[in-house]
């Protein structure tokens, strides 16, 4: 009887665990708005990316890869996000997503109330361009043009005056620290210098998000939290809502918020 | 799209990047273009110099000779009919002598007339050194194959809108022989005919004198000639070969410095203007007199020791050499009976035809033009050089000795040359010789059509096809020879463009293509920047554009060099060979291997058209990747 008891006990233990499990799933699958962390500091109402059942999946060879399987966040206004998350978890994917670099395969992707994916080519393009600044781990600085032209280079699909490019880029240099690199070329700058030349780079065009892929991943700690740094002064300066793809546990926690991301999931 | 300015700067980033591949690709396809280049050039320069020296002689005429065609005339030579009507007339002509002469009372022998017909190999056939022979054949021909006629021509002509026509005769000596009396002296100390005829060439071009239409010869007639119609010389337009050999000016060699080359004509047409040179006219009687008193001086001095040789009764003595006299009786022992003998040969000949008293005339001739060397007057011995080729775009027929025809109806000793010289045309053993048309075009089109369609070509039967009444050629200069040279030229030169084009726009191709994989995650973040493909697209076509002005610039400096070293070594050669050909005396006419024209560019944009349509391909494919593909595959 004793052992009955003790097995109906065991079977109730264990049937509430799954169940418990059943619902955790559950809400997680439908759980749309879910904030991971705290916001470290007041942040803006103003939702202005709202990721909602993304899903996207690459063919490799007559495989489907699944690289993101559902999701679904809003970022708001000012607001300094950390997407974490170990390789091949689909963070840099939902990144270019939200940078309109890339399709979703399902769900949708809304920056300021545009879905990027009903958007043509030329109007994502535009998009990009006067919206979203990129930021990346191999800065991608063009070898054969100054500092100077490099910085340019963002305003160009944009046509702006090559006067008023100059001034721009050369007051970003100031807020960048490079204000004295300018005539130099890459090869003659530091990883950091170079990685703060592609965020004036990035900064040009005065985008209202910036999205960096692993911006430190090739940089040592003091450079690495330097950006950081960088990133909060612009966030303070410009209202700039930054996204940041990082490995870096310390990066992560310096911002408002941190999204990890697990099997294209968020976790 | 973007500024071009910014296109122009991200574009020549590329052209940095890969330095050794990029100066592979603009060597390999600027040499190529290079040479197509050189060729263009120097062809260009040879056409465009040929045209502006013919346009100081002949060139803008369009003029085509038409000669009634020699026929396959070896069936009438075997004719079983006309063979037995010479051999009848023959036999006749050999009785009526016999009976002449033996009412005469003088001797006959039937061999001094030859038999008409001929044994080869058994097959009888007729043989033209018998008169008999030769007015029976003449009379055949005229009857199977009539000469055809100036309106003949005019009619044919006029389907091509030929402008004028002209009909140029012979001028040659009715009996006889005209030989020119070299430094005014008679060549008396042969009587070998032939040898006398060839020395220095002139003889046998006093013989092929053409009266010429005036419009026909005004590009070669001298500037102020001073020839006068009182003078009462035959104004003559000579070939530069005869004019330098009439005025001792000889062609300046090789190796005299070129300016002594190049102003050689000027010089020469200087010189030669008014230059006179006297002719001896004998017929054949006095030819027979001034052979019979060579003979016998010879024999007298061969038998200067011997005491039993006797002087001739009737001896005739050599003229002097200057006078063209004719022969001197030294001496006259004949008997009366002799005399007599004499004189009825002298009427046995007369009834045959056989006689005509000993005439002799001393002719003056005055050049009043100078024509290029053709065909029958070059020295060129033509190979495969640039020169010789060019050389040969040149030749063509001209005259040799032409009488303008209005200057020589306007002398006042006329009638007494139509007493020695005839229009009619001569016979030769093919039959009769009819004197050639002209016509004359204002388009080289017309003309050449007009030389390709009615015209019949020789070849081992004869002018084919027979139906064609006259062989049609170029006359004066070869502006229709040229014509088609240039369109050929070109025509090859456009082929090789294409050709060399195609092989280029592989080259480049992999060039571009391998610039444009490289620049792919650049490519990828300018997207991420916010560069559309259209922007991308621009910058890779700004980068193909330089690159090709790279290539543009190396293969025309390429070709420039060759063709200015083809020029500096060929020019003064050319320009002296091309003036004597063309008879251009200008000092202004000279020659240059390099010339412009829009088959230049035509290469220039066969080299953009190269890279466009290498980079087409590259381009398509990488405007369409996922700029996200290129940056996972880092």
């Amino acid at each position: 009887m004793i052992a009955r008891e003790e097995g109906e006990q065991f079977l109730h233990v264990y049937k509430g665990d799954i169940e418990r499990a059943i619902a955790d799933l559950r809400r997680i699958a439908t759980e749309k708005k879910q904030q991971i962390s705290r916001p470290k500091r007041p942040i803006s109402e103003e939702v202005v990316i709202r990721v909602s059942g993304l899903t996207k999946s690459y063919s490799v060879g007559k495989q489907q890869v699944s690289a993101l399987g559902g999701v679904s966040v809003d970022i708001h206004k000012g607001e300094f996000v950390a997407l974490t998350g170990v390789s091949g978890s689909g963070k840099s994917t939902l990144l270019q997503l939200i940078g309109g670099l890339d399709k979703p395969t399902s769900g949708t992707v809304e920056v300021y109330s545009q879905n990027l994916s009903k958007l043509s080519d030329r109007h994502v393009s535009e998009f990009r361009n006067r919206t979203i600044g990129f930021i990346f781990q191999f800065f991608y600085l063009q070898p054969f043009l100054k500092l100077r032209q490099n910085l340019e280079v963002a305003g160009i699909p944009l046509r702006t005056k090559p006067v008023d490019r100059r001034k721009k880029l050369e007051s970003l240099a100031e807020v960048v620290g490079l204000a004295d690199r300018l005539d130099h070329f890459p090869k003659e700058l530091s990883g950091g210098q170079m990685q703060r030349a592609a965020i004036a780079r990035a900064l040009l065009n005065d985008p209202k998000i910036l999205l960096a892929d692993e911006p430190t991943g090739n940089l040592d700690s003091k450079n690495s939290a330097a950006i950081i740094e960088l990133f909060e002064k612009i966030r303070d300066e410009f209202g700039t809502t930054i996204i940041i793809v990082t490995h870096d546990a310390a990066i992560a926690a310096r911002a408002d918020r941190e999204i990890r991301l697990k099997d294209g999931v968020i976790a | 799209m973007i500024r071009p300015l910014d296109a122009l700067r991200l574009a020549s980033t590329k052209l940095r990047t890969r330095k050794i591949r990029t100066g592979f690709t603009v060597a390999i396809a600027g040499l190529l273009f290079g040479l197509v280049m050189a060729v263009t050039l120097i062809s260009d320069g040879v056409f465009q110099s040929l045209d502006r020296m013919m346009q100081q002689s002949m060139t803008g005429r369009y003029i085509i000779s038409g000669t009634q065609p020699y026929g396959d005339t070896s069936h009438i030579y075997r004719d079983k009919e006309l063979i037995l009507q010479a051999q009848a007339a023959h036999k006749l002509l050999v009785a009526e002598k016999k009976a002449e002469a033996k009412r005469l009372g003088i001797e006959y022998n039937p061999a001094s007339d030859p038999s008409p017909v001929e044994t080869y190999d058994g097959e009888q056939s007729l043989s033209y050194t018998s008169p008999i022979a030769q007015k029976i054949i003449d009379e055949a021909l005229l009857k199977t194959s009539p000469a055809p006629t100036l309106a003949e021509f005019q009619q044919l002509g006029s389907k091509y809108h030929a402008t004028k026509y002209y009909q140029v005769e012979p001028l040659v000596a009715k009996d006889g022989s005209v030989v020119e009396m070299k430094e005014g002296k008679e060549e008396l100390a042969t009587t070998d005919n032939s040898k006398i005829r060839n020395q220095n060439g002139a003889p046998a071009d006093l013989q092929e004198m053409s009266l010429v239409p005036s419009p026909l010869l005004s590009s070669f007639m001298l500037p102020n000639y001073a020839w006068k119609p009182e003078s009462g010389h035959i104004p003559v337009v000579v070939s530069q070969k005869r004019a330098s050999q009439l005025v001792n000016f000889p062609a300046p060699k090789k190796e005299a410095p070129a300016a002594e080359r190049l102003s050689y004509i000027s010089e020469l047409r200087k010189k030669a203007s008014g230059a006179t040179f006297t002719a001896c006219y004998r017929n054949t009687a006095s030819h027979s007199e001034i052979a019979q008193a060579l003979v016998t001086a010879k024999e007298m001095t061969a038998k200067k020791n011997d005491a039993t040789y006797q002087k001739p009764a009737y001896l005739l003595g050599v003229p002097d050499p200057s006078t063209c006299g004719p022969a001197v009786v030294v001496q006259d022992k004949r008997t009366a009976s002799e005399k007599s003998y004499t004189d009825k040969l002298q009427q046995f000949d007369t009834k045959f035809g056989l006689y005509t008293p000993p005439a002799q005339q001393k002719i003056t001739y005055e050049v009043v033009g100078i024509a290029p060397n053709g065909w029958a007057d070059s020295d060129q011995s033509f190979s495969m050089g640039i020169k010789d080729i060019i050389m040969s775009l040149l030749m063509t027929q001209s005259f040799r000795f032409a009488v303008p025809q209005d200057l020589y109806v306007s002398l006042p000793n006329k009638s007494n040359l139509d007493t020695i010289f005839t229009t009619t045309t001569s016979s030769t053993n093919m039959g009769p010789m009819p004197a050639p048309f002209y016509a004359e075009f204002d388009s080289a089109l017309d003309a050449r059509a007009f030389a390709k369609e009615e015209s019949c070509q020789y070849g081992v039967s004869g002018c084919e096809p027979k139906t064609k009444r006259f062989y049609l050629m170029p006359f004066g200069s070869n502006s229709i020879g040229l014509d088609e040279a240039k369109k050929a030229t070109t025509k090859v030169l456009l082929w090789t463009i294409a050709a060399v084009g195609a092989l280029a726009a592989i080259i480049a191709g992999l060039t571009i293509g391998r610039t444009i994989a490289d620049g792919r995650r650049e490519t990828a973040v300018f997207r991420a920047i916010g560069f559309k493909r259209l922007d991308i697209s621009q910058i890779y076509t700004t980068y193909t554009l330089l690159l090709c002005v790279r290539i543009i610039i190396f293969s025309q400096v390429f070709g420039l060099v060759a063709a200015l070293a083809v020029h500096h070594f060929l020019w003064v050669d050319t320009t002296s060979e091309a003036s004597l050909a063309l008879g251009v005396y200008s000092d202004s006419a000279t020659f240059s291997y390099i010339g412009i024209s829009p088959t230049a560019l035509y290469v220039g944009l066969a080299i953009f058209a190269a890279g466009l349509l290498g980079m087409m391909i590259p381009l398509a494919r990488n405007v369409r990747r996922n700029p996200i593909a290129d940056m996972r595959d880092e």
